[in-house]
C-alpha cells in the first residue's frame, strides 16, 4: 500500500531533496503534499489525511516544534506518525522531540539515515 | 568573560564536514585564484542558550555549483532554487555550528535564513571567528558573530 507523506520544510531545494531520497529508495510512496511552514501544514491537516508527517523545525511563521505540538492535541493527527528532520539534534531538541513521539534525523542525512527512520516511523 | 563559540579550526571543520555530506563538495583550504567577485550573502540568526549571527559569503559561481551537487545532476536549478538553496545551505551550516557549543539544556532557535546576491549583508565589525573555505567554483567566506544586535 502506498504511503501519503506531508512533507513540511519552508526550503523547497529541501523538500525535493527528500522526496527525491524517499522515492528513489524504493519504498511505495503515494501521494506527497508540501508545506512551507507549520502552519501552511496545520491547514493542510484540517482537510486531508496521511500515513506520516516529515517535518523540519527551523521555520517562519510556525516552527517544528510548535507544529508538532499543536498536532498531538488534536484527536485527528495525536497518533499520526512524524518524523523530524533537522539541522538541530542537539540533547534538547532531541529529548523535546522524542517526548512528542518523534524521531530526529539530522541535516544533512544520508538517504540511508531518512530511509531508515521513514520505514521505522510506518512500523516497516 | 564567556568561552569562545568556536575556534577556527573547529570553524573550519564544521564547514568541510557539511560542504561535503550536503552538497558532495571538494573543500580545499586554499584557491590558486583569489580574486572571485562576490556572488551572494546569506545570514542566519541564531538565539537560545547564545545568541548570534552566522553570515555566508559566496564568491565565484558557487550557489549554483553547491545546490547542483546538492540535488543531483538530474535536476534542474533555477534562480530561485539558487537562492533557497544557498538559505537552506547557511541554515543547515548554522545548526551544525550550534550543535558545537557544548552541553546545553535548551535547544537553540534558527531564524529564517535571508538570502541576497552581492553583499546584501554588511560584514560584522569585530566577528568572533571567520574562516574561508574554497571549492573548485570559488570560495566561501564564513563569519561568526555573537550577540543579537539587529541586522539592517
Ligand atoms: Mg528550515
Amino acid at each position: 500500500m502506498a504511503i501519503n507523506i506531508l512533507l513540511v520544510d519552508d526550503s523547497a531545494v529541501m523538500r525535493r531533496l527528500v522526496k527525491k531520497t524517499l522515492k528513489l529508495s524504493g519504498v511505495p510512496i503515494g501521494r506527497i503534499a508540501e508545506a512551507g511552514n507549520g502552519q501552511e501544514a496545520l491547514d493542510i491537516l484540517e482537510k486531508e489525511t496521511f500515513d506520516l508527517a516529515c517535518l523540519d523545525v527551523n521555520m517562519p511563521v510556525m516552527n517544528g516544534a510548535e507544529l508538532l505540538k499543536n498536532m498531538r492535541k488534536k484527536e485527528e493527527t495525536k497518533d499520526l506518525p512524524v518524523i523530524v528532520v533537522s539541522t538541530d539534534n542537539s540533547p534538547a531538541r532531541v529529548a523535546q522531540m522524542s517526548a512528542l513521539g518523534a524521531p530526529v534525523v539530522a541535516k544533512p542525512f544520508t538517504p540511508e539515515t531518512l530511509v531508515d527512520a521513514f520505514v521505522s516511523a510506518i512500523g516497516g | 568573560m564567556t568561552t569562545p563559540m568556536l575556534t577556527q579550526e573547529e570553524l573550519m571543520n564544521v564547514a568541510t564536514s557539511v560542504l561535503e555530506d550536503l552538497c558532495f563538495a571538494l573543500v580545499d583550504e586554499e584557491s590558486d585564484e583569489d580574486d572571485f567577485p562576490v556572488e551572494a550573502t546569506a545570514l542566519v540568526r541564531f538565539s537560545g542558550p547564545r545568541d548570534g549571527r552566522l553570515l555566508i559569503r559566496t564568491r565565484g559561481d558557487v550557489a549554483g555549483a553547491l545546490v547542483r551537487d546538492m540535488m543531483g545532476e538530474d535536476e534542474e536549478v533555477g534562480d530561485d532554487d539558487r537562492r533557497d538553496g544557498l538559505g537552506e545551505i547557511a541554515n543547515v551550516l548554522c545548526g551544525n555550528i550550534v550543535a558545537q557549543f557544548g552541553p546545553v539544556d535548551s535547544a537553540f532557535d534558527l531564524e529564517a535564513p535571508r538570502v541576497g546576491i552581492g553583499d546584501a549583508f554588511p560584514s560584522d565589525a569585530s566577528p568572533e571567528v571567520c574562516a574561508t573555505v574554497c571549492v573548485d567554483e570559488g570560495m566561501i567566506e564564513i563569519e561568526l558573530s555573537s550577540g543579537g544586535a539587529p541586522v539592517s
